[in-house]
């Protein structure tokens, strides 16, 4: 390595030494990386990937203009990501199926969650609601 | 390596340092923004294999070391330095990535730590190298703090054309189009693309006077050049591309041919970022 050859405006100048306060900073970023990659390790080996597992839940339902919206939260328990998570929901009387809803979420990752909104025309607290996963694609 | 001839070092002030970190965190902006505002990077923190994220990281610091070897923060003393000035681009590419992430209302309480660490790791990979390279290229450097004049040997060459290569390419090789392309792309259009990367990666050192564009010294001819140079750094950059591919797993459902068909269009990116690096650092 001969790229240490100090410029020619500092000639006695042999570079820059590291101040505490710098060192203070780079142990920051050393103690990131070791953590960053403990934890991937870490996540790796005690939730190894498998499959998604998905459950939806509805929260809550609000009137709006045109009906009412029912919120629902997707839960992903897995430990893989689903893509393309197709919502499904029937507002129903009994066999008879009044409204169909349908929402999808791009991803829903591994023990994350997800809201969607579903819409109706007719109150949903007055009829049946199911709501369900139909479908998700693997990313 | 300190000389007997009285060279001193001093220690940088604490205001120097600062404006150092400032320019840490341009750097980190502007050569993370297009990659944190875009979707997809954001997917992959979780749709990644944690231990592939988790090499990429590990890849990343002695890439850094490597770079504050050739130009970054200071005229660095000696390897212990490099490696402060590698780790403080990464503590400032994460505070960069974690703060614009959670900005964007990307980091939220219904998203597992998971998901979130992925995220945040994965744009640490161009902020910190962003960092490092605006120490180097936006630098003003007034008296003492002028930057040295890089001189690197021949592997310090290749090594820069390895950076540069995944500076350009680390955006793309997760993309679907790099597939799509390998797949619409004719033999002879293959070929093609792989002759136009080599002239393109020459042309800009040598032949487009940029500023910082090499010229072959008078013993030197042009094939040997263009041999030592032009081709050894192509083959860097497709074990660049290839390992890319890998670390977003690219490579894990295709047949070696799409792979290698997919490497050689990710090295087109990767063959100009190479050209650039050898021009810029």
């Amino acid at each position: 390595m001969n790229d240490n050859k100090p410029d020619n405006d500092s000639e006695e100048l042999l570079g820059i030494g590291t101040s505490p306060l710098e060192w203070v900073f780079a142990s920051f970023g050393g103690v990131l990386v070791v953590a960053i990659i403990g934890y991937l390790l870490y996540s790796n080996f005690t939730r190894p990937p498998g499959i998604p597992n998905l459950i939806v839940e509805q929260t809550e339902t609000q009137k709006v203009d045109a009906g009412f919206v029912v919120i629902a939260h997707v839960y992903n328990k897995g430990d893989a990501a689903a893509a393309g998570v197709v919502i499904s929901a029937e507002l129903r009387d009994g066999e008879t199926v009044l409204e169909e809803s349908e929402a999808t979420l791009d991803y829903v990752p591994q023990q994350s969650q997800r809201r969607v909104g579903l819409q109706f025309t007719r109150a949903p607290a007055e009829h049946q609601l199911q709501i369900r996963v139909q479908s998700f694609t693997r990313p | 390596m300190i000389a007997a001839t009285g060279p001193r070092i001093v220690i940088r002030s604490r205001e120097d340092f600062m404006v150092g970190v400032a320019r840490a965190i341009a750097g980190a902006l502007i050569f993370s923004l297009p990659m944190i505002m875009t979707m997809e990077m954001w997917q992959l923190g979780f749709v990644m294999d944690p231990l592939r994220l988790g090499l990429l990281l590990l890849v990343v610091v002695p890439a850094l070391v490597g770079l504050s070897r050739y130009g970054g923060f200071r005229s660095t003393v000696c390897l212990r330095d490099d490696i402060a000035d590698a780790l403080v681009g990464v503590a400032v590419a994460f505070v960069t990535a974690l703060s614009i992430l959670w900005v964007f209302g990307q980091l939220t309480g219904e998203m597992s730590t998971r998901e979130m660490v992925g995220k945040v790791a994965l744009q640490m990979v161009p902020g910190s190298i962003g960092a490092l390279l605006a120490q180097n290229q936006l630098g003003g450097g007034k008296g003492k703090e002028k930057r040295r004049k890089s001189n690197p040997s021949y592997w310090g060459e290749l090594f820069l054309m390895g950076v540069g290569a995944v500076f350009l390419s680390l955006n793309i090789a997760p993309t679907e189009e790099v597939e799509l392309i390998a797949y619409s792309m004719s033999p002879f259009q293959q070929v093609i693309l792989i002759v136009a990367s080599l002239i393109l990666m020459h042309a800009f050192v040598y032949l487009v006077e940029f500023q910082g564009s090499h010229s072959r010294k008078p013993e030197e001819t042009f094939w040997g050049v263009f041999l030592r140079f032009t081709v050894a750094g192509y083959a860097v950059v497709l074990m660049v591309s290839l390992f890319l591919l890998w670390v977003f797993a690219r490579t894990d459902e295709n047949g070696l041919q799409i792979i290698l068909i997919m490497a050689v269009v990710l090295s087109f990116p990767g063959a100009i970022g190479a050209a650039v690096a050898r021009l810029a650092l």
